[in-house]
């Protein structure tokens, strides 16, 4: 295998080079390589539609208030607005989103000093306690306030339109804050809120992370949707469904799978937690197979179903000298039997994966401490960044394999796509299938017992040797990883008919991490700068580190080799899609990092 | 009648009751053609008495309107309906409820009782036909809990009829 060949390649070369190549593998972890999803928290909000809002303000000189409209209109979709622009025009682009200027004719009625009538209470009111739009129509503050009110209570800020008569013209925002705040401040800025979020709400590009409590922030993708992303407060989920993190799944399937769980685990429950008292000693028999003759250690064999004692005698769907009529069970039943173990089978191995993922995280700590226990014996190579990529690699790989069950359990099953293939191409697909899957399968495990090496007490000699171990299985698994994202692309969902089922592309690096976005000095100075929020504790420690790294990177010597081995990195480790722009990415801070590896990479 | 328990039951506002006061005394100078208003000592709801048009299906027909205000009217719409027995028309649901959009959607704070009325009348005279919408019984069972149309969300028959 390809992989074997660069590693074995490496492992005859002396240590300097591979150990580069291998720190940059560190740096695949450690940094966010990319600004393709970025994490807008309550404070860059603003900062996050100011640029839209410019391009559309220097694009059609129009005010700040009327680019907002058009864009609310438009759903923050900024080429659909200019679509509309370039085809049918400005003026027909204007007046559909309720953007109205009328050259102010009526300056004339604000100076003269006589009352004027306001339609909408039927009052006289002085000409300076009233307010003209800017489609023209006025009428006097008390109304106007009253009628943003209303509007904000009932969720309506977004599109506050004019009170006079079929009048489309959306209230300049200005004004309504202006008013409002007068009367009741409260509801102003619950209104200035509404507008904001709106760039959330409403735009496809972007979506509140999903966690909860929640952390205030949300999370825009400039790229693909069909991606996974990790928010600032450490909530991973698929961006497309706001559910966990799913992939290789789709979000149709992981969407039933989830229904699916719920709705079996009662049946799966009896099936696996009930037992059967045996008809001649009474001991619980627990049944572990589809065959419904269980047999008792005592020897006893017995009808699973109705608990009788029988003969041992049986086939599918009798037990010899046996009729209960339960075991004798409508095809009907049994198919649903079927199903069930079917389910079971995928359901089990899914959840097996979790737990063991559930449990190597919690190897964590363990390795940490072997980390610090070798790297005080002095031995000469002192770099083990190693042993915690390989246990990235494991966790990464891991999230893949569990994630590979609930969607064979689709791909090959009838509820999807029943009519989408033959009886023998689907089998054969699955096949196909099923051997990559074991194999992946077997190098996970072999990654995780090597991981679990007691390594703290191995000689340098025995370290040499279970790094190369290491190194190797990352690499396959890896490469494994990679394969089988492939034929799921390429062989499995590719020739669907109906092509709903996209999935989010293998990423070697594991979820990307959401950079945040900077804060714009105008737009910041009268918001509270800084937020302090559990995650961004590391703010200080990370800068550091990166900062370091950035510098250790910039010697000549590794350099070169490092910007080699990152590009080979992008072949190797995404599938599809995804090219990813480079070249800012070193440079971002990692906020994100659990404290350990920041301390790890501050040796 | 149903539809009023769903009526909020809070007092008018201060501008609601002032236009309220204005809209009457400006109806008892000047009604809108073919309504005559009920006189109680209700502000908050008014009871309006429709004639149909001559020369149309309901010439000399008598219906009754109730027109019922909300808190923050006229920024917030009134509620409409015809007492029973309602009109036999496309537009109005055998239990009172008139599918007219100004009522719902494209109501205006700049509009009023009577130009509510004036639009409801052309609606009657334009009818060629006396019959219940389509949809009628299954609207009707839906709103059987007390729903008030201002709830529904309509979407307006086509308004050529
Ligand atoms: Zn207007
Ligand atoms: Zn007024
Ligand atoms: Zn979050
Ligand atoms: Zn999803
Ligand atoms: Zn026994
Ligand atoms: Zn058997
Ligand atoms: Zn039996």
């Amino acid at each position: 295998m390809e992989e074997f060949d660069y590693l074995s390649s490496g492992e005859e070369e002396e240590d300097c080079e591979s150990l580069d190549g291998i720190e940059s593998d560190d740096q695949r972890w450690t940094s966010t390589s990319l600004s393709s999803t970025q994490v807008i928290t309550e404070e860059s909000l603003l900062a996050a539609q100011v640029e839209d809002l410019h391009r559309v303000m220097d694009l059609l000189t129009v005010r700040e208030q009327h680019a907002r409209t058009l864009l609310i209109y438009h759903r923050w979709d900024i080429d659909r607005l200019i679509a509309a622009f370039v085809e049918k025009g400005r003026e027909w682009l204007f007046s559909e989103a309720g953007v109205t200027m009328v050259e102010s004719r009526n300056s004339a009625s604000s100076w003269s000093s006589s009352p004027i009538m306001c339609e909408i209470c039927i009052e006289e009111v002085p000409p300076n306690s009233v307010t003209t739009m800017d489609c023209g129509h006025c009428f006097c503050n008390d109304c106007w306030t009253e009628h943003f009110i209303v509007k904000i209570n009932d969720g309506q800020s977004k599109r506050v339109r004019c009170m006079a008569h079929k009048c489309n013209a959306i209230c300049d925002e200005d004004i309504v804050r202006k008013l409002v705040s007068e009367k009741n401040p409260s509801i102003a800025d619950r209104f200035k809120r509404f507008l904001l979020e709106s760039y959330i709400e409403d735009n496809k590009k972007v979506k509140w992370c999903p966690s909860v409590p929640h952390c205030g922030n949300a999370i825009r993708v400039d790229g693909d949707a069909y991606c996974e992303v990790e928010c600032t407060c450490g909530k991973q989920f698929c961006f497309s469904c706001s559910l966990e993190a799913h992939s290789p799944c789709s979000c149709p399937m992981w969407d039933l799978w989830v229904k699916k769980c719920q709705d079996e685990s009662e049946s799966v429950n009896w099936m696996t937690a009930n037992t059967k008292p045996c008809p001649k000693c009474n001991k619980p028999v627990e049944k572990n197979g589809g065959c419904n003759l269980v047999s008792c250690i005592c020897g006893q064999p017995f009808c699973w179903l109705c608990g009788g004692a029988t003969g041992r005698d049986h086939t599918w769907s009798s037990i010899a000298g046996h009729s209960c009529g339960r075991y004798n069970a409508a095809d009907k039943a049994k198919r649903a039997e079927t199903d069930l173990y079917r389910y079971m089978h995928y359901y089990n191995r899914f959840k097996g994966h979790m737990d063991s993922l559930t449990l190597e995280t919690k190897l964590k700590a363990s390795i940490q401490e072997k980390v610090s226990i070798v790297e005080s014996k002095n031995f000469g190579n002192k770099d083990y960044s190693w042993v915690i990529n390989g246990l990235y690699r494991l966790f990464r790989s891991r999230r893949v394999l569990s994630y590979s069950y609930p969607f064979a359990f689709y791909m090959f099953g009838e509820d999807l796509f029943g009519d989408d293939m033959t009886e023998k191409i689907r089998e054969m697909k699955k096949n196909l299938f099923e051997d990559q899957q074991q194999q992946l399968e077997s190098h996970v495990e072999k990654l995780s017992s090597l991981l679990e090496e007691k390594f703290d007490e191995f000689t340098e000699e025995k370290i040499r040797d279970l790094r190369m171990h290491v190194i190797n299985f990352s690499v396959s698994v890896d490469g494994l990883c990679l394969k089988m994202y492939e034929c799921i692309e390429n062989d499995l969902l590719g020739p669907l008919q109906h092509a709903i089922h996209n999935i989010a592309p293998y990423n070697s690096k594991g979820i990307e991490k959401a950079s945040e976005l900077p804060i714009f000095q105008d737009t910041s100075a009268n918001l509270k700068s800084t937020k302090i929020t559990g995650a961004n504790n590391a703010l200080p420690r990370a800068s550091t580190t990166n900062e370091k790294r950035a510098t250790d990177s910039s010697q000549p010597s590794s350099s070169g080799l490092l910007r080699e081995s990152s590009s080979m990195d992008e072949n190797i480790c995404s599938t599809r899609k995804r090219s990813r722009k480079d070249g800012r990415g070193d440079t971002l801070i990692d906020l994100n990092l659990p404290t350990w590896v920041v301390d790890k990479n501050g040796f | 009648m149903t539809s009023t328990s769903a009526q909020s039951r809070k007092t008018l506002s201060k501008i609601a009751c002032n236009r309220l006061q204005k809209e009457l005394a400006e109806w008892q100078v000047n009604p809108p053609a073919g309504f005559k208003h009920k006189v109680t000592d209700n502000l908050q709801r008014w009871v309006i008495e429709v004639t149909g048009a001559s020369g149309t299906l309901y010439t000399g027909e008598l219906y009754q309107l109730q027109v019922d205000f909300p808190e923050h009217y006229p920024m917030e719409a009134p509620q409409v309906i015809f007492l029973p027995p309602a009109p036999a028309h496309p537009h109005i649901y055998s239990n009172g409820h008139i599918c007219l959009d100004i009522l719902y959607d494209s109501w205006s704070p700049a509009m009023t009782v009577s130009s509510i009325c004036i639009s409801i009348l052309s609606m009657l005279s334009s009818s060629t036909v006396k019959q219940r919408p389509v949809d009628n019984d299954r609207y009707v069972k839906n709103c059987r809990n007390g729903r008030s149309p201002k709830e529904t969300r309509w979407w307006f028959h086509d308004d050529k009829v």
